[in-house]
């Protein structure tokens, strides 16, 4: 009958979309995963690129660098944002990054750098006043979204700001 | 020449002939000076207060910072003026004070923490050597407030002090040569020494700092020949840690139990129980026990830290030869505020109440004056030098304070309006107690705070903290008074208040009726210790955080030295590493000093004052 | 009957089916109640559902007997506002379920305050347990008067049956529910807040419960476990909880803890008796007796564990915990037996 095949193909048409609607959600699961975590020292220790100290002899060109995989995201922000508590960034470098035992990293100084690189290796590798080494602990991933945040300090995107 | 200087210069040469290297031990000594000239009749000093030289951090062992020198008076100060100035080569906070004897000058730098002796029978500031000890650049990086050092001691031809990466070294007064250096605390755990030592008999106790980072808290016995560590006395643990036995009499009952340093924590979280020792120390040589106070417990997040937290922000006596603790008194049990109480504990024999008793007298963080009897460990008063909100008052029967419920801090709420702040009515800067006019000088505060309980992680070597702070003044207009206090009657007499900037300065009380101390912003200031008027200023090149002495020169004349450089905890903000704009910054403190880049920068200059 | 109610009989059935098949889950199930609070939850809804049950069939009736009787035509009824005919309105419509509705509401309004819950209902209780909610994760602190007896453990709750245990609540970052709905309703925690909840069992057994309110991508997977044991068995329990943890007696769990220091596990979790002190992580102290892992998420199995150990976001995206592949094989396998050893 008319109605009966109405009914079963309705009740077909049900059924796929829910059981497309659980493959999307169990793939949901994929979004978001990172990279394979590597140990931020590695990551650096493959990184084939010099940071330049001064004007680079040559072509005046600038040299290729690793970039922040993160720029400009908000979600890494705010995860960078909860590690820089939870690692206790913010004992050292104040509670919303303004200083303290350790230099400010929201003003226009950058003692080490400014480049994405520079900053990374900051965070991964240490430095000689005190800075640990967060790259023997932390994956490259985790350092990126410390960067990440740094980078966020002083613009509207700032998570958290004072 | 003044003949009553006459006889104060064949005084300090009999003194300096007679080549003593501070107290006896042994609590046999009797040569104490009981009063100086001018001096109330009903107060009884228990040391020798400084008669023209400065051998350890406050001057004498009982810690009062008063010296009878008296040819710069109220009615001269006026003329004062820079003789000599030097730097010492390193723009941080310059806490502490230099030592003067046998003609020299000798100067303690923040990190590097360099030893500086300066000839001062030539002018202008003549260094004779300096002693350079490149202490481990890491520990930089863990001091919480600024590479601060508070200053050496003399003993045994030796001059003692603490370096940053926790180490202690004594350097031949005479060449320069180091002689001994020991390894005392772990820069890995967070460990560093800001504090000076205090040299008894033939052995010198050191404590450390960290309490921000987790660290343990103790003080240590070296020997002074050989700087071999003797005992370690830890102020959390169980009672053998805390050398707690059967000589232990604390007062109170809050105060009584067994094993208080772990019962009292939850855990095993006395092991990262703070209670660090960055302060100052006193000795009563009659009854050869040293008294100081605790720092904070670890994690200033109160809520993770159930129990009273004992032995933190506590008064603790200990026998010197041993190191056993004869009592204590804990202040604040189970501080939500930071409230350490490394203050000084200023020793005298006066009357208090009606009848004569042997005192020790602590302006605390928390904004009372403590005044306890140092045998028993009762407390006889307290009462507040600047407005709190913490509590009303104490229960001297038990010791205990009337907390307000409305100012404890927890985790997840902001409590406002707390005062005073973490940084305290007053911090780790010295007072003075004047023996001719019976006052307490106190370089105060009036900061108050929100605090806010948030998540904490303990990993070693970094802050371990759990606490969002702001600070800002306090009510009334003003945000530092050097605050006159008169002890027996256990009331403010008069203040001299500071509008913008706490008074982070030591301070000096003289025979000549004389107030010394610094401001924030660079002013080294005389005023009349009986009146409060001010009589004489000077404007260093930066802030003072420091702590004032005076001594006589090789020409007899009376002199005063004082550093200039900011720093501290509360002077850091002036450094360019540190952002205006973030008011939880430096532990809070940014919110209320954020003005201070416009009135200082950092500096590194000692200044020494005369006719 | 025709064709079209048979029809849809069926699926009435088939629907209600389903819904009795999920509801005698058993474990979570609020109509099977195990304690006196969830006892009192469990009358209400019974008869709620009874009363509701009755008004649908009476209601239902009336549609299919409107729906199913003998027509007339239409000039030989009579016009709709008939005498008579508005009582089924005022009386069916109307008094009838305001009376069944007040009766209800008075049930739920005394079913709600027989609760203690909040300081008010409590006043100055000394709470047993302490639960905080993570993200996403509970955090189970048993109180003591003394306060160095206390002890922190994680997503477990254990309680000795047939007594009533205070539980104060607390959230360390968004509103959160403990609902376990075989012993009580949901009670939520709220950041800055503190809220109470008393549970009792009757029986032994293993009560789960669910995070029951939206906290953030995993709030599904924040579910935890109330074990009642007889009252020996429970301080027996508690009096191990409170031991440091067991030392690695194998080379394999010694290079286990070897890793754990070194990695970054110990930056979050604490193992007493060890140098892992952090605490923005569930206490792993007694890690290896407990039966689920991730929040009960998933079972504490060798397999389980393994990956979670190095591929966390995989089975809990977006959880603190991250993926730690920097880890060797050897090292995963040992940290695995080392927590394996934490019992």
């Amino acid at each position: 009958m008319s109605s009966g095949s109405e009914h079963l193909r309705l009740s077909r048409a049900v059924c796929s979309l829910i059981a497309g609607g659980c493959f999307a959600v169990s793939a949901c699961g994929a979004i978001g995963q990172d990279q394979p975590a590597v140990s931020a020292v590695a990551a650096l220790e493959t990184s084939t690129v010099q940071t330049p100290v001064g004007p680079v002899p040559g072509p005046a060109q600038p040299a290729p660098e690793p970039h922040n995989p993160y720029r400009g995201r908000r979600g890494a922000m705010a995860e960078g944002r909860e590690m820089f508590v939870r690692f206790n960034c913010s004992g050292c470098h104040g509670g919303r990054a303004g200083g303290g035992m350790g230099p400010s990293l929201r003003d226009v100084d950058w003692i080490y750098g400014r480049t994405d690189l520079q900053v990374f290796s900051s965070i991964a590798e240490g430095r000689a006043h005190g800075m640990p080494a967060w790259g023997a602990r932390l994956t490259e991933d985790q350092v990126w979204k410390l960067v990440t945040y740094v980078e966020s300090l002083r613009t509207p995107e700032e998570p958290d700001a004072p | 020449m003044h003949w009553r200087s006459v006889i104060t210069c064949a005084a300090v040469l009999l003194a300096a002939g007679c080549g003593r290297s501070g107290m006896g031990a042994g609590g046999t000594e009797k040569a104490a000076a009981a009063s100086v000239p001018g001096g109330s009749p009903e107060i009884r000093l228990i040391a020798d207060v400084p008669r023209g030289e400065w051998r350890m951090p406050a001057g004498d062992p009982a810690g009062l910072r008063y010296s009878t020198l008296d040819t710069i008076n109220t009615s001269n100060v006026a003329n004062l003026h820079v003789v000599t100035t030097f730097s010492t080569g390193v723009p941080h906070g310059h806490e502490g004070q230099p030592l003067v004897f046998d003609n020299t000058m000798y100067v303690v730098t923040p990190f590097p923490n360099n030893l500086i002796a300066v000839d001062l029978t030539k002018t202008g500031g003549a260094v004779k050597w300096i002693y350079e000890p490149h202490p481990d650049p890491r520990s930089v990086g863990i001091a919480c407030c600024d590479v601060v050092n508070r200053g050496a001691t003399f003993a045994d031809g030796k001059i003692i002090y603490n370096l940053l990466d926790a180490h202690t070294v004594a350097v031949d007064a005479r060449t320069g040569q180091e002689v001994w250096r020991t390894t005392v605390g772990n820069i890995n755990l967070g460990e560093t020494m800001t504090g000076a030592p205090l040299a008894i008999g033939d052995k010198v106790i050191v404590g450390n700092s960290g309490a921000e980072l987790g660290v343990r808290g103790y003080v240590a016995a070296l020997d002074v020949k050989t700087g071999r560590e003797l005992w370690r006395a830890f102020n959390t643990g169980p009672d053998a840690d805390v050398k707690i036995g059967p000589r232990f009499h604390p007062f109170y009952e809050k105060d009584r139990g067994q094993d208080l340093g772990t019962a009292s924590w939850r855990g095993e979280q006395w092991k990262l129980g703070g209670s660090t020792v960055w302060g100052w120390l006193s000795y009563d040589p009659e009854t050869n026990l040293f008294f100081y106070g605790t720092g904070n417990p670890g994690v200033w997040n109160p809520d993770l830290r159930p129990g009273d937290n004992k032995w933190s922000c506590a008064i603790i006596a200990r026998d010197a030869d041993s190191g056993e603790a004869r009592w204590a008194f804990q202040a604040t049990a189970h501080d939500a505020w930071d409230y350490d109480e490394i203050m000084e504990n200023i020793l005298v024999d006066m009357p208090f109440a009606g009848r004569p008793r042997k005192l020790l007298i602590h302006p605390g963080r928390t904004g009372f004056v403590y005044v306890m009897d140092r045998e028993s460990g009762e407390l006889l008063s307290a009462e507040t030098y600047e407005p709190v909100n913490w509590a009303s008052r104490y229960d001297l029967k038990t010791g205990t304070p009337f907390e307000n419920a409305d100012k404890r801090t927890h985790f997840g709420t902001v409590t406002e309006g707390i005062c005073p702040s973490s940084t305290g009515a007053k911090d780790v800067t010295p007072s003075a107690f004047s023996p001719r006019t019976g006052l307490l000088y106190i370089p105060a505060h009036n900061t108050c705070m929100n605090y806010e309980g948030i998540e904490a992680n303990y990993i070693a070597g970094t802050p371990y903290l759990g606490a969002d702070v702001k600070m800002f003044p306090g009510p009334g207009g003003y945000q530092g008074e050097l605050v006159a206090w008169d002890v027996a009657r256990a009331q403010k007499v008069w203040g001299a208040k500071e509008p913008v900037l706490p008074v982070y300065s030591g301070v000096l009380a003289t025979g000549g009726d004389l107030v010394f101390y610094g401001t924030m912003d660079g002013w080294f200031k005389a005023l009349d210790a009986r009146t409060g008027a001010e009589l004489w200023k000077f404007h260093t090149a930066s802030g003072i955080v420091g702590n004032p002495i005076t001594y006589l020169g090789p020409d007899g004349k009376q002199y005063l030295a004082i550093y200039s450089g900011i720093g501290g905890w509360m002077g850091a903000v002036a450094f360019p590493e540190l952002s205006a704009d973030d008011p939880y910054a430096a532990l809070g403190v940014v919110g209320a000093m954020k003005d201070i880049k416009k009135y200082t920068a950092p500096g590194s200059t000692v200044y020494v004052f005369g006719f | 009957m025709s064709r079209r109610p048979a029809l849809l009989v069926a699926r009435l059935a088939m629907c209600g089916a389903l819904a009795a098949a999920s509801s005698c889950g058993g474990a979570e199930n609020m109509m099977a109640p195990a304690g006196p609070a969830a006892e009192r939850i469990a009358h209400l809804g019974w008869f709620v559902l009874g009363a509701f049950t009755v008004a649908s069939a009476a209601m239902w009736g009336l549609v299919f007997w409107t729906a199913t009787r003998r027509r007339g035509t239409l000039t030989s009824h009579m016009p709709w506002n008939a005498r008579g005919d508005e009582r089924w309105i005022t009386v069916g419509g109307f008094a009838i379920p305001a009376v069944v509705f007040a009766a209800m509401f008075v049930m739920m309004l005394r079913t709600m305050t027989a609760f203690p819950m909040g300081d008010h209902d409590m006043p100055g209780m000394a709470a047993a347990v302490r639960v905080t909610g993570h993200q996403w994760w509970w955090e189970v602190e048993y109180l003591d008067r003394q306060v160095h007896r206390a002890v922190v453990t994680a997503n477990e709750v254990h309680v000795p049956v047939g007594q009533p245990i205070d539980i104060e609540l607390r959230s360390a970052d968004v509103i959160h529910s403990f609902w376990v709905p075989r012993l009580h309703g949901k009670v939520d925690l709220v950041p800055g807040l503190v809220t109470r909840i008393r549970i009792q069992a009757n029986e032994p057994g293993i009560y789960p419960g669910q995070c029951g309110e939206f906290c953030g991508a995993q709030h599904a997977h924040m579910a935890m476990l109330v074990v009642a044991e007889p009252e020996a068995e429970y301080a027996a329990w508690l009096d191990h909880a409170r031991s440091n943890a067991a030392a690695p007696a194998t080379t394999t769990t010694a290079a286990g803890q070897q890793a754990f220091m070194t990695h970054q596990c110990a930056l979050c979790h604490e193992i007493r008796g060890t140098d892992a002190r952090g605490t923005v992580g569930p206490d792993l102290t007694h890690f290896g007796a407990r039966r689920g892992l991730a929040a009960n998420s998933q079972p504490n199995t060798r397999a389980t564990l393994s990956a979670w150990v190095t591929h966390a976001q995989a089975l809990k995206p977006f959880a603190q915990m991250p993926n730690l592949t920097v880890l060797t094989g050897e090292e995963q396998q040992s940290v695995v037996a080392y927590l394996e050893s934490l019992q």
